[in-house]
């Protein structure tokens, strides 16, 4: 059987209907949630604005006006400044790009860990009950208070030897990603198992594919719709994770502007200065809300079974 | 039943070992040294004394047996001489496990000083977010897709994905600096003996247990809602309204202790998480609780605190997930073991 675009009707007339597919159906069906668009449409924005911002808005986010310093929100600087009279706006733009790339790079080592881990229990029985175990135990850590442990032991060593930034990145999200993974795991377990049983894969079997081209051609692609609704709230995640960590003084170091660090900062000026922690927050606020929006519109989308 | 109870318990004492394991490593093999903060006038042979004081000479393993069997014996026993005043043993010499920092103080006894603060803001914020998030989440479903559902179910993701250290910063301002109704900081030394100081413990828990609600409310509202949501589709449902039966019947009997099977065990396994998520609210309104000290801890170096903690709140965790699934079984007659 091949797949056709077209039918032919009672009177002969070829009628072109237009091509379905699974994305496309998708999409008209995110199209549907309004909250869902709103978020996608927000996301794309912060996005935009901080990878492009720092190009127009052409302010050095480390400049010291100690003239300037406490100005409330202005035209001259529409965030204010901080207690240095460093500009907010430059510094919340140059933060946006930390935190948002924490939460994208964090969310992708969860999404590799966890579908290795997911595909291959669901795939090879002699690991599945091994891995379970072990991603149960993941699941009984306390994972806060082991990453503001772990990210406070490790900190020195690692921006000694990689420098502030690069090192703070990087244990901020490996810690991360490695606490992230386990949902995305039993999820693509799960959806494996269950497919597994599809007459298609039999069908696969019994023409004689290799398990590599089974698991990658036909299980995986078919997990797909699941990993991406779990990617999207595990991005959310990474984010508020982030800026608890540099909350509590134990995520990025202090010249590096994130979201949670400026909020961090401005804490001690709440009375006076409230712009310093005002505009962090609404802005870490503003993207989680975005992306759980689009997080619960792809999941009506893409996983219907899931669907609430 | 009792079986399955005893075959579960089994289950978690590796899962136990496991983490403690690691959390015991994680500090013994970290960089850092407990010597390296004290005055380097010490000489170089007292450094190395105080390294063996420390017991920080031995192998890895043997310093790993040595702390589990200060943890799981020789603390329950203190503890139980301390309740009981029974003399075990030889109890003066007995090797307790004891905080760097705080001199000559058990770590235990830190803990517990620290403890009742938390569980009054943790313990009343998560008391009040099952009671509202509840009621909210079946009225939601029982109204699916019409007004109050849409605005309810916009309300709990908007309460999760604020973090809760911009609603603290939030309330503070507004209703601490701005309008001056409640204290900003929490009094821990706040003794409740008379009706006044009982208002004024009630006035200084409003806001950290107002954040702390919020934020729990939103995934308890959630859960309910959809496990509500999938009950009314339920052909029992149908059957027992076309029996005759008023809505409210319908509704308490037959949706909602079905719907509370999963919302249950969902409570459950919230607990622990509770303790860690008030490490913020801890920091923000200066409560002197369970989540502070750990923070102090960290930031001072005092590993047995750490590792103390640390492990308290893993036990925590393993103990509420066994709690859930028995519950679980004991709630739902259509689990078998």
């Amino acid at each position: 059987m091949t797949a056709t675009t077209a039918s032919p009707t009672l009177t002969g007339k070829v009628v072109q209907r237009k091509h379905r597919t699974l994305w496309g159906d998708a999409w008209i069906q995110f199209r549907r949630n309004r909250l869902a668009v709103f978020g996608l449409i927000v996301l794309v924005a912060l996005i935009l604005a901080v990878v492009a911002g720092p190009y127009i808005y052409r302010v050095d986010p480390k400049y010291i006006d100690i003239m300037a310093s406490g100005e409330a929100p202005s035209s001259a600087h529409p965030f204010g400044t901080d207690d240095l009279g460093r500009d907010l706006f430059a510094r919340n733009l140059y933060g946006g790009r930390i935190s948002l790339a924490v939460g994208f790079a964090a969310m992708l080592i969860a999404m590799t860990f966890g579908t290795t881990v997911g595909l291959l229990s669901g795939f090879v029985p002699r690991l599945d009950n091994l891995l379970m175990r072990f991603t149960d135990m993941m699941f009984a850590l306390p994972q806060l208070p082991l990453l503001l442990v772990i990210s406070s032991l490790l900190q020195d060593t690692l921006r000694r030897s990689l420098g502030q930034e690069l090192g703070a990145f990087l244990l901020v999200v490996t810690v991360i990603g490695m606490f992230g993974w386990m949902p995305t795991s039993r999820i693509v377990r799960g959806s494996v198992l269950s497919i597994k049983r599809k007459e298609y894969v039999e069908a696969a079997v019994n023409v004689g594919a290799r398990d590599n081209s089974i698991m990658m051609r036909h299980i995986l692609p078919n997990v797909f719709g699941s990993i991406i609704v779990a990617a999207t709230l595990e991005v959310a995640a990474a984010i508020l994770t982030e800026s608890t960590l540099s909350f509590l003084g134990l995520g990025f170091p202090s010249d590096v502007p994130t979201w949670g660090r400026l909020l961090y900062e401005g804490k001690d000026f709440l009375t006076t200065m409230p712009w310093i922690s005002f505009f962090p927050g609404l802005l870490i606020s503003l993207t989680i809300l975005a992306i759980n929006f689009m997080g619960d519109g792809l999941r009506d989308a893409l996983d219907p079974r899931q669907r609430q | 039943m009792g079986q399955y109870v005893f075959r579960r318990v089994l289950t978690a004492i590796p899962t136990l070992l496991f983490i403690s394991l690691i959390i015991f490593l994680l500090l013994d093999l970290a960089p850092g040294d407990p010597s390296a903060n004290l005055p380097l006038s010490i000489p170089q042979e007292v450094r190395v004394r105080i390294r063996e004081s420390l017991g920080l000479d031995q192998p890895v393993h043997i310093r790993y047996l040595k702390w589990m069997n200060q943890f799981f014996i020789v603390e329950p026993t203190a503890a139980v001489e301390k309740l009981t005043g029974l003399q075990i043993g030889d109890s003066e010499n007995r090797l307790r496990i004891v905080s760097w920092t705080s001199r000559g103080v058990p770590v235990i006894d830190l803990i517990l000083q620290r403890l009742p603060q938390t569980l009054w803001v943790v313990g009343l914020s998560y008391l009040l977010s099952v009671v509202i998030a509840v009621p909210l989440g079946v009225l939601g479903a029982y109204h699916h897709n019409r007004l109050f559902d849409q605005i309810n179910s916009v309300i709990s993701v908007i309460g999760f994905s604020l973090p809760t250290f911009f609603t603290g910063l939030l309330v503070i301002l507004v209703f601490g600096v701005w309008l001056g109704w409640f204290p900003t900081i929490y009094n821990t030394t706040l003794v409740v003996n008379s009706w006044s100081t009982f208002a004024q413990q009630i006035r200084q828990l409003v806001l950290p247990v107002f954040v702390l609600t919020f934020f729990q409310m939103a995934a308890i509202n959630r859960f309910t809602r959809s496990a509500a949501l999938e009950n009314f589709k339920q052909d029992y449902v149908r059957t027992a309204r076309a029996k005759g039966l008023n809505e409210q019947v319908v509704v308490m009997r037959h949706v909602v202790r079905n719907s509370l099977i999963p919302v249950v065990t969902l409570v459950a396994l919230g607990i622990p998480g509770i303790f860690g998520g008030a490490i913020i609210t801890e920091q923000i309104f200066r409560v002197n609780g369970l989540g502070a000290l750990l923070i102090l801890a960290i930031q001072s170096n005092d590993v047995p605190v750490v590792q103390t903690t640390l492990f308290i709140f893993a036990v925590l965790v393993v103990f509420f997930n066994l709690i859930a699934d028995v519950l679980y079984g004991v709630l739902d007659p259509r689990i078998r073991f």
